[in-house]
């Protein structure tokens, strides 16, 4: 199985290209390749199973806007064919219609994702996380981190529903902006969220799920009874009434 | 001079002997007391007509102190906020300490360590004369965010006239408010450099100019060394003040600036440290300090108790090591200086963001930044995960390849410290954070006295 990181020469703050090494250590038949910015994506000529790409700087998403531009119409075929793609951090606000900005002109988006970001440089938003995700048949716990400079919003008239599914529905914690409860978006086989952690590794029983869905040879998550051990441990902390939510 | 200038001056400064009595030297009170009365204070309060100001993501407290002390051996005194934060109300409390009743200050010089992302605060008050920037990586993710967002902090904010003292090496902070006046420190080329990357951080992979692939001519650690664009012609800039020659036997590093070289003491042989000093000896080079009285000067310059230091008892040594939690490049440099000790070796982690674990839990994505693969080697022979992120640690001592073998796992830290398999001729290294000193203590001592009890 294939994994495609887009432009980890930017995209990588955060140790986000850990989520996807933590996939390898899984199941290690995954083979990842790495694509630059100047390259074309490798899955619009297919044979990649997951395409991810994790936060960058605020200059990083005008580069990978102008990177993903001439390409445009072929990712959002791709999308709509069932192409797995996973966005984490702020990687999916380029994919969204605009990043409005409080200082700066607005930058547009590759218009794939029915959303927008309002970004304040001056206001970074600071969160633990703990909520669920849904597999149809159970809850299963997920916890992250929230650190960001944006709020994301659905673009007027759009909202989720059965196209678009949220990914997580907090426990604690806010959803894609603050006041709702839904976080991340589920569309076809493109997942989005703003939870970092590494996603992944925070999260043994999600990565278990989510390479299940993708189809991985092996599913059990790497390191389990460490892994589960700090999982367990940060979901009853991130329970106490008294820890500190937002900063 | 308004009554509420005053009124603050005075209050502020009478909380100063009140804090003492109640033994609570050193806080922020009397300059956060201060700015609520008059918030214009710092803009008021009377100021040396020097202002050196130290900021950048590490070493920034290493450096002002060292800066100070220099100053010191020169028979100076200077104003600094050494006891006191690095934020505006620090400052605050600093410039009110040094100024009389009527708040003129009693200083020809300040040295200033600043937060970097206090600028906006500071630097419209505050005008340095020289502004020394060691470095700037990654830091807390929460505070930080990234490199150039902080970049672009003090880009939007450093006064157009201060004379700015950068690190040639460091393509990101080297690049900070263009426009103004500069002058470039660095290290020439070193046998141990490399050209690809051993490091999880590296954020100057591309041109800032253009975009395309950055080519390194040699890589110190990180994205600190010399490099090029592949396309345009941007590259790293010159030196003015060129470290080379550094002599680790006899601890001294040459700097020439001018053509001509002066051979200076370092007193701590990481290359982390090295930078520091050759900061500080530009920055007295800039003030006109004729290289043989500077040499001598930095002959009693000393790298600060609590960032590094070494104690011993019988065979075992326990070497305190400053790798402050929440900041992946400080570990990264520290488990990059251990794996470079000779011998066998152990490491105590005690950098568990124990500020934020009564309220909070901080983000834990920086573990994963940090270079824990570095002590996969086969003379590190334990770590020992300790502290309410232990469960972390273990988890990413795994990840990094770490033997489950050589991992000890233990939440509470001085039951850790007793129970840990201590051997004959081991070298402990303790890394800490700079809100554990306390419990850094008691763990040391616990070492040292099982080696004494133990007969090690």
């Amino acid at each position: 199985m294939k994994i495609e990181i887009l432009f980890p020469e930017i995209c990588n703050l955060y140790a986000e290209l850990q989520n996807i090494e933590y996939l390898r250590r899984c199941d290690p038949s995954i083979e990842i390749v790495h694509t630059d910015l100047n390259s074309r994506p490798l899955f619009l000529d297919g044979g990649v199973k997951l395409v991810y790409m994790g936060t960058t700087t605020e200059h990083g998403q005008e580069l990978v806007i102008q990177s993903l531009k001439p390409y445009r119409d072929e990712i959002l075929k791709a999308l709509e064919d069932g192409q797995f793609m996973l966005l984490t951090g702020n990687a999916s606000e380029m994919f969204g219609s605009v990043i409005k900005c409080e200082d700066d002109p607005d930058i547009e988006g590759l218009k794939i994702l029915p959303t927008y970001a309002v970004r304040d440089m001056m206001h970074r938003y600071n969160s633990l996380w703990i909520g669920q995700y849904d597999n149809g048949t159970e809850k299963r716990d997920v916890v992250g981190f929230k650190s960001q400079f944006t709020q994301c919003y659905f673009d007027e008239g759009k909202g989720f529903d059965d196209e678009f599914k949220p990914l997580f529905v907090a426990e604690r914690g806010e959803g894609l902006h603050i006041g709702i409860k839904e976080e991340g978006i589920r569309w076809h086989n493109l997942f989005m969220t703003y939870l970092l952690g590494p996603l992944f590794i925070v999260n043994p029983l999600f990565t278990e799920e989510f390479l299940k869905i993708i189809g991985a040879e092996r599913t059990e998550p790497a390191y389990k009874e460490a892994s589960m051990n700090s999982f367990l441990k940060r979901c009853k902390e991130f329970r106490e009434p008294d820890r500190g939510f937002t900063y | 001079m308004g009554v509420r200038f005053i009124a603050a001056l005075w209050l502020a400064k009478l909380s100063i002997p009140a804090l003492k009595i109640t033994g609570h030297n050193g806080t922020d009170f009397p300059g956060s007391l201060a700015l609520k009365i008059c918030p214009d204070f710092l803009e008021r309060i009377g100021k040396p007509e020097t202002i050196i100001a130290v900021t950048g993501t590490n070493g920034k407290t290493t450096c002002a102190n060292m800066i100070c002390d220099a100053f010191e051996a020169q028979g100076r005194k200077v104003l600094c906020n050494r006891y006191g934060s690095n934020i505006a109300t620090g400052l605050s409390t600093c410039f009110l300490q040094g100024a009389t009743l009527t708040g003129k200050t009693k200083y020809d010089t300040a040295v200033l360590e600043i937060d970097e992302r206090s600028a906006p605060r500071i630097f419209p008050y505050v005008v340095p004369q020289y502004l020394c920037v060691t470095n700037l990586f990654r830091d807390s993710i929460m505070r930080n965010g990234h490199p150039d967002y902080i970049a672009g902090i003090l880009d939007k904010n450093i006064p157009a006239t201060t004379k700015l003292i950068l690190n040639g090496d460091d393509l990101i902070s080297g690049r900070i408010a263009i426009n103004n006046p500069r002058a470039y420190y660095g290290i020439d080329k070193l046998d141990t450099d490399v050209i690809e990357c051993e490091n999880l951080l590296n954020d100057m992979r591309i041109c800032p100019i253009c975009g395309s692939k950055l080519v390194y001519d040699y890589r110190r650690y990180h994205h600190i060394g010399k490099a090029h664009c592949s396309k345009c012609d941007f590259r790293s800039p010159e030196y003015d003040y060129e470290g080379h020659d550094i002599d680790f036997e006899n601890r001294t590093i040459t700097i020439k600036d001018h053509g001509e070289d002066g051979v200076y003491h370092i007193s701590n042989d990481s290359i982390f440290n090295i930078y520091n000093t050759c900061l500080v000896v530009t920055l007295f080079r800039e003030l006109g300090v004729e290289r043989d009285k500077l040499a001598e000067v930095m002959k009693s310059v000393k790298i600060p108790d609590t960032r590094f230091n070494v104690k011993k008892s019988g065979s075992i040594s326990v070497v305190t090591q400053l790798a402050k939690d929440k900041n992946a490049l400080a570990v990264s440099r520290a488990t990059d200086y251990v794996r470079q000790q000779p011998g066998h070796k152990k490491m105590f982690l005690l950098i568990s963001c124990y500020k934020d674990e009564h309220h909070w839990s901080e983000n834990t994505c920086w573990i994963y930044d940090a270079d824990f693969e570095m002590m996969n080697d086969p003379l590190m022979d334990q770590i020992i995960c300790t502290g309410p992120r232990a469960p972390d640690f273990y988890m990413r001592m795994l990840f990094a390849g770490i033997p489950e073998e050589k991992i000890f796992f233990e939440l509470d830290e001085r039951k850790a410290a007793r129970e840990f398999e201590l051997n004959k001729d081991d070298t402990v290294y303790i890394f800490c954070g700079i809100d554990a000193f306390d419990l850094v203590d008691d763990c040391r001592n616990i070492i040292l006295k099982r080696a004494e009890e133990e007969g090690l």
